[in-house]
């Protein structure tokens, strides 16, 4: 309680100041997903090759998963990341801890910070809420959208596709 | 940026956690609205705060009510259909942490000489941990005896998402998701997948239960188990289950009698294989002809969204699963529900900015159905949508932020003309 308490007073500090972003005490703050910002934030991306993340800290296979985007970044895999924790603000602490400890604290890191169906809505409006859910995105188009822990070689196949895209892009 | 409405949007979210002080929030925990005061802790008791309602009318037409707020369970009761409510009577008296989401609620249900059983998950210190609490009441609500822990095996592992039900000779049966098989496979670097299905019974009014007992490995973790008396008196249980390799299809138990539980059936064959979790279980209600109704989320890539299907055979055969929802609307969470040679299936629909409840009917046992209407909405959160039926009519039991706790009469005119 006396921790929902806290981190509560931090987010509503940060809100006022227009700054959404939550202190996790990682590299990368967490910020709040509010209605919009979804769309934002494919925006921002929408020049290059991207990967969306969706997990909550209540979902078994999603430490999996984390694990294996940890894992990935460690072998210098190219990709770019973006992770989204359906969880809420009140978990800040226990999301930034578990991305840590996954080697994940660099990653643009969100949670979710609206009603989960009105933000599943915006990102997906077929997807129910199986976690972890992943897309890949190309010029922000969703290219792929897989319910359940990615493999090596679904990620593989993506990343040799993006490569020669990019490789085709770079001659012309 | 409009900040008015982003700090309502995140107030809404992160009063769960402030407004419920040990319950377990979640993505699809219900949570006190923003201008209301239960975001203040010290705030009494109340049904307009509270977190998951259960609710079950008795064959008095009396609706009781079982929900979480600040580490209790309370119980309160209506006796004018939703109208007004009674003062509410904490189910355990010393606070713990309790699981309070979609998925996972406090359930109540009925003796047959006036019992009033609870059920719970009480959450432990690690993540999916817990265990299965129950409590009764004899003197009609006034109080209840202290919490039993269900589990035999108390170590600090999942004994979660419990379902509870009365079997007509008045036995109670609890079935959860247990993972000492699982914990018991890591010991000894087994793989095993997903939890188990556990099941224990009493025979002496919930002062006892006997010893666990394993229906089936290899439940999914983190769905709700469904369950329904059989014409014959004995409990049914419906849940996720995962088949061969990651395939997250539905299972089935019946019972002979309280320890004579049949073989587990697979009761659909959408063959969602996928490494996660759906948080999305099933619904289940048995007609007096003894007709199961079953409905369920998948998302396999060719067969998708909600289904429905009936099994005259306790789910060796089933009906042709029908499609309902729209699937483009996150069409989800759906209840189903038998009485009188009648169907409802009842489930939640986002257009984007509200969340819509639909309805349909079969007054054919489930072949033929009217279309899909709304019968409520509501915007911001919502908790799952529940059929509840008195004597005279069938209701959607709905919590909501805008509008709280609702009894929402449907097909009033079929039922009000009969005798």
């Amino acid at each position: 309680m006396h921790r929902a308490l806290k981190l509560f007073g931090v987010s509503m500090l940060a809100l006022s100041t227009l700054n959404v972003a939550v202190p996790v005490g990682a590299v990368e703050p967490l910020q709040v997903m509010l209605p919009g910002r979804y769309t934002q934030m494919m925006a921002r991306h929408s020049d290059t090759p991207f990967i969306v993340g969706f997990w909550s800290l209540d979902c078994p296979p999603c430490y999996r998963e984390l694990a294996f985007w940890g894992e990935q970044r460690r072998e210098g895999a190219r990709m770019h990341l973006v992770l989204i924790s359906t969880d809420t603000a009140g978990d800040a602490e226990e999301i930034g801890a578990l991305l840590k400890h996954y080697g994940l604290q660099d990653v643009e890191t969100w949670v979710f910070g609206a009603p989960a169906q009105q933000l599943r809505f915006e990102a997906d409006r077929h997807w129910q809420g199986e976690l972890p859910r992943t897309y890949l995105i190309d010029k922000g188009r969703v290219v792929d959208a897989v319910s359940g822990v990615i493999d090596a070689a679904q990620l593989r196949q993506w990343q040799e596709k993006m490569g020669s895209e990019m490789n085709s892009a770079a001659a012309k | 940026m409009d900040v008015t409405k982003a700090c309502a949007g995140l107030l809404l979210t992160i009063s769960v956690a402030c407004g419920a002080v040990a319950a377990e929030h979640d993505h699809a925990a219900m949570a006190p609205s923003a201008d209301s005061p239960c975001q203040d802790s010290t705030q009494p008791a109340s049904l307009r705060c509270g977190l998951t309602p259960s609710s079950v009318f008795d064959s008095r037409g009396r609706l009781w009510l079982v929900w979480v707020q600040g580490g209790h369970v309370y119980l309160n009761r209506s006796d004018d259909r939703g109208r007004t409510f009674s003062a509410p009577v904490a189910v355990n008296r010393t606070p713990e942490k309790i699981a309070a989401h979609g998925e996972n609620r406090p359930k109540i249900a009925l003796g047959p000489e006036g019992q009033l059983y609870v059920s719970w998950t009480q959450t432990l210190e690690k993540r999916f941990t817990g265990h299965i609490r129950f409590a009764r009441s004899l003197d009609g609500g006034r109080s209840f005896d202290a919490p039993l822990t269900v589990n035999d095996d108390h170590a600090e592992i999942g004994h979660r998402f419990e379902s509870l039900v009365v079997d007509d000779a008045g036995r109670i049966f609890l079935a959860w998701l247990d993972k000492r098989d699982q914990a018991a496979a890591q010991r000894s670097g087994k793989p095993y997948r997903g939890a188990a299905l556990y099941y224990a019974w009493s025979d002496d009014a919930g002062r006892s239960f006997k010893a666990n007992r394993k229906l089936r490995d290899s439940s999914c973790e983190c769905c709700r188990i469904v369950s329904a008396v059989d014409p014959d008196g004995n409990p049914a249980f419906l849940w996720r289950h995962v088949f061969g390799d990651n395939i997250r299809d539905h299972a089935l138990v019946t019972f002979a009698g309280p320890e004579q539980p049949g073989e587990t059936v697979r009761v659909t064959f959408d063959e969602w294989q996928v490494d996660a979790c759906p948080h999305h279980g099933p619904a289940l209600a048995i007609d007096a002809q003894g007709i199961y109704h079953m409905a369920w989320y998948n998302n396999a890539a060719q067969r998708h969204g909600l289904f429905y299907a009936f099994s005259r055979d306790a789910g060796r055969t089933l009906s042709e699963p029908m499609s309902f929802g729209n699937y483009a609307a996150a069409a989800g969470h759906p209840s189903v529900l038998a009485r009188d040679g009648r169907v409802y299936l009842l489930w939640q629909e986002f257009d984007g900015a509200a969340t819509h409840l639909k309805l349909m009917q079969s007054s054919e046992g489930g072949r033929q159905w009217s279309p899909a209407r709304d019968v409520a909405h509501a915007d911001g959160e919502v908790d799952y949508p529940f059929l509840v039926a008195d004597a005279m009519r069938v209701y959607a039991a709905w919590q909501t932020h805008a509008d709280g706790y609702r009894l929402i009469p449907l097909d009033e005119a079929a039922h009000a003309s009969r005798p």
